[in-house]
């Protein structure tokens, strides 16, 4: 087990190396300058040349590549082109409540999606199942600023519920939780329930019927622990996606996060900041894949090789 | 048992969801930021929404508009002019001024006693610092083209020798670029400056969250009249629509540059005033004049007729704004509401122009325009009304990096922009110099404006100013190589008894004038 986390561990450097190598060109080959973008549209063409130099981008692709994972192999991800601080430092300040949302998010879609699934696939076909698949696929449908907005008005605006932005206080919380947790959760329970379905018919569950076990550990202790692999699966995918900041969410609502960060660094081709923000996610991706894996194998000891 | 667990645990949940943590009701005291100031609707702070992250609070690096915003409040400049947007000028950290004869030495005495945040005093050598840094700093080294050189002979006394007269040179002095730093706080900090910034303003720095908030507090060693307001807190809330729920429900008391969709909805909620002002950005139809079949002056004419500028201006803005007959709006130099037409809409003329030039039976083009800023929509009207005399126009929406990098090249036909200056020697220049940056391309030139335009800017008679910028606006409306359209209207919401605010440009809002009723 130690050898197969090691292993994997490892793998991701070159991966890291691949991904910055890749990012790295498109960012350069994308028409925009940065240093136009910075100094905007009015400035005189000379300062933004000038700009240009002062920043090395002048130079050819391969000396600014070189000197970009020189610095990275040492642990400097160089300071952002728009605001001059170290994007290690802006990485570390905005990534925290990206993840408290990615957590919450995830926690409520769980906690929501699992048991409705569970109950759709038990009684399939009954008045519960037809609601949650209408459920999941209405939330599956919505966007999420659409969604957002709503809340926003509905609780916010006009019963006064909650406010309507932040994410600091357990109140301003609630709002972009349920947005987040409504499309996962519509995943969630479509994938619990599909996966159920097929276990349920299989043999070893008759056999636990005939033999007079009662319904709920055939359910829960037989069925679930059977069918989880896939739906694990996909709760380890959509967190690791929202580990990189649910973008379209955390504008709604003002939330200081990475995605919103990261795309704005985008949008002004604040190569620094994009680099080090996508380095940050392939490695937490890849630490997410990895732990999904290792719970596969908890549970399912065919995979304990 | 194990279900009816889970049940349970949903339900202690769903219902811990609306228990107050705090009971403070989300209608008088919502929020309760983690931030350090204190909350809405305490008589001495305010919370002001931002529209973005700032990148900085660097003035002489820094020009984005939300921390122009912020770093008005935080810095003092040699002389005040309502950010470089008014020609009224009135004593800032120079309490008075002489000028020589010749216009080009201009000697400034400076007030005593000011310290800067830090607690360092102020001194003519950190004025004199300040200036030489914005003549090196890529930023802001355009605004200091006609600046030769900068001397401080005393601790209070600064002397400016310029190039040439320059009559804008003290507006120009008002503005955020200017923003007097300390000498010694900028050369400790170093690269981190910006997000250490030191003035002589009314409030210094506290804190900046990113992508969160800024934290401003009153200067008590503050030079100057203190101000009702002791907190600021600037909040980011990058979607309109949520800073707007926000200010309904009393979580922020002011949300500068408020969507114009949004106006109605203002006006009806009894607890909020909605401050406007003519804005000073143009929204303009630009060519390139010398590619086929645009470098045909007749073509630019027939296009200028084609459009009918209220059909624009209403589906573009709804109306929300005043036409333009040229980029001046009504409180620059030159400007003239009878001369030329406002809106000189002739369908027939514009055909018979087309005829003229050779493309009775049309031609296809593709409009350009920069996406986000409502360009498109003012695109779609355009290109129906150029249908009708047979352009088939094309639109193409191109992201800022993109677009920038094909206008610099010439690589257009038509193209909707906007510029935003305050003063008609900017506007014009930027818009109709041969080497004015929104000469795209460097497609335009004619030698009776650039002339003009030196002229005017060594002018100090403002009435003969004005002749040389009509004379100008004449040229062009005449060569048509740039069709002005309106300059949309500037918004200001925020909650009525919040006191003493002015709109004039977008970023320039002192908190220092506001106080609470």
């Amino acid at each position: 087990m130690l050898k197969f986390v090691l292993k994997r561990i490892l793998m991701l450097i070159p991966v890291i190396l691949g991904i910055v190598l890749i990012v790295f060109t498109i960012m350069y080959l994308t028409p925009g300058d940065p240093a136009r973008l910075i100094l905007g549209e009015k400035a005189p063409q000379e300062q933004v040349d000038v700009l240009r130099d002062q920043m090395g981008l002048n130079d050819p692709f391969v000396v600014q590549f070189a000197r970009y994972v020189g610095n990275m192999l040492r642990g400097d991800f160089g300071r952002s082109y728009a605001t001059n601080i170290p994007v290690a430092e802006t990485i570390a300040e905005r990534f925290p409540k990206t993840a408290e949302l990615a957590l919450a998010g995830m926690f409520l879609s769980v906690l929501i999606g699992m048991p409705i699934g569970i109950l759709s696939a038990v009684k399939r076909y009954s008045i519960l199942d037809n609601i949650s698949m209408i459920f999941a696929m209405l939330a599956t449908a919505i966007p999420a600023f659409w969604l957002g907005m709503m809340l926003i008005i509905a609780f916010s605006l006009n019963l006064k519920w909650f406010p309507s932005s932040g994410f600091d206080t357990f109140r301003q919380m609630v709002l972009p939780t349920i947005t987040l947790a409504a499309v996962n959760a519509a995943v969630i329970i479509r994938m619990t329930r599909s996966s159920m379905l097929e276990v349920v018919r299989q043999d070893y569950i008759r056999t636990a019927w005939a033999k007079g076990a009662d319904q709920k550990r055939v359910v829960l202790g037989h069925a679930l622990k059977n069918s989880i692999i896939p739906v694990i699966t996909v709760i380890g995918i959509n967190f690791g996606s929202l580990l990189g900041g649910a973008v379209v969410t955390e504008t709604v609502f003002g939330i200081p996060g990475l995605g919103t960060a990261m795309v704005n660094a985008i949008r002004m081709k604040d190569n620094p900041l994009v680099l080090g923000s996508v380095v940050y996610i392939a490695i937490v991706f890849s630490l997410v894949n990895l732990a999904v894996d290792i719970i596969y194998a908890l549970i399912d000891p065919r995979l304990r090789e | 048992m194990k279900r009816l667990l889970s049940l349970a645990l949903v339900v202690m949940l769903v219902l811990s969801l609306f228990t107050a943590c705090g009971g403070d009701s989300a209608g008088t005291n919502p929020g309760g930021e983690a931030a350090p100031a204190a909350p809405s609707g305490e008589k001495d702070s305010v919370i002001v929404a931002m529209n973005a992250d700032p990148t900085g609070f660097d003035p002489q690096v820094t020009l984005d508009a939300t921390a122009m915003m912020v770093m008005y409040n935080i810095y003092d400049t040699l002389v005040e002019s309502d950010g470089a947007c008014s020609s009224d000028i009135r004593p800032g950290l120079a309490e008075s001024w002489d000028i020589s004869d010749d216009n080009m030495v201009y000697t400034f005495h400076l007030k005593s006693g000011v310290k800067f945040h830090n607690g360092e005093p102020f001194t003519a050598a950190d004025a004199k610092f300040t200036i030489e840094r914005a003549m090196v700093e890529p930023a802001t080294a355009s605004y200091c083209a006609s600046i030769d050189k900068v001397d401080a002979p005393d601790d209070s006394t600064l002397v400016v020798t310029l190039k040439v007269p320059f009559a804008n040179f003290l507006m120009n002095l008002g503005g955020s670029f200017f923003g007097v730093v300390n000498e010694k706080a900028v050369t400790e900090s170093g690269e981190d400056y910006g997000r250490n910034p030191v003035g002589t303003g009314p409030y210094k720095f506290v804190s900046w969250s990113s992508g969160d908030n800024v934290v401003l507090a009153y200067n008590e060693d503050y030079h100057g009249e203190a101000p009702a307001i002791k907190n600021v807190t600037y909040r980011v809330l990058p979607d309109t629509s949520t800073a707007l729920v926000a200010l309904q429900n009393g979580e922020i008391d002011a949300l500068p540059n408020s969507a114009p969709i949004d106006a109605p909805t203002i006006e009806a909620d009894p607890n909020l005033n909605l401050y406007s002002a003519p804005g000073a950005t143009i929204a303009y139809i630009g060519f390139n004049t010398q590619a086929a079949p645009f470098d045909n002056e007749k073509v630019r004419q027939a296009v200028k007729y084609a459009i009918n500028k209220e059909e624009v201006f209403m589906g573009a803005q709804d109306g929300d704004g005043v036409l333009a007959n040229s980029p001046l709006n009504e409180v620059m130099d030159g400007y003239n509401p009878d001369d030329p037409v406002m809106n000189p809409y002739d369908l027939e003329k514009a055909k018979a122009l087309m005829t003229e030039a050779g493309y009775a039976d049309g031609f296809s083009c593709s409009i350009k325009l920069a996406a986000g800023q409502n360009r498109e929509k003012v695109a779609q009207v355009v290109q129906a009304q150029l249908k009708e005399i047979g352009i088939t126009a094309s639109i193409e929406t191109l992201e800022k990096g993109t677009y920038f990098e094909q206008m610099a090249v010439g690589n257009y036909e038509v193209y909707v922009g906007g510029l935003n200056w305050p003063d008609a020697d900017d506007m014009l220049t930027y818009l109709f110099a041969s080497d004015g940056p929104f000469n795209w391309g460097s497609v335009y030139s004619n030698p009776t404006i650039d002339e003009l335009l030196v002229k005017a800017r060594q002018e100090n008679d403002a009435a003969k100013r004005s002749e040389m910028y009509q004379q100008i606006v004449k040229i062009t409306d005449e060569d048509a190589n740039k069709i002005p359209l309106y300059f949309p209207n500037q918004y200001f919401a925020a909650k009525n008894s919040l006191k003493g605010v002015r709109v004039i440009d977008n970023c320039y809002y002192p908190v220092a004038s506001w106080s609470w009723e």
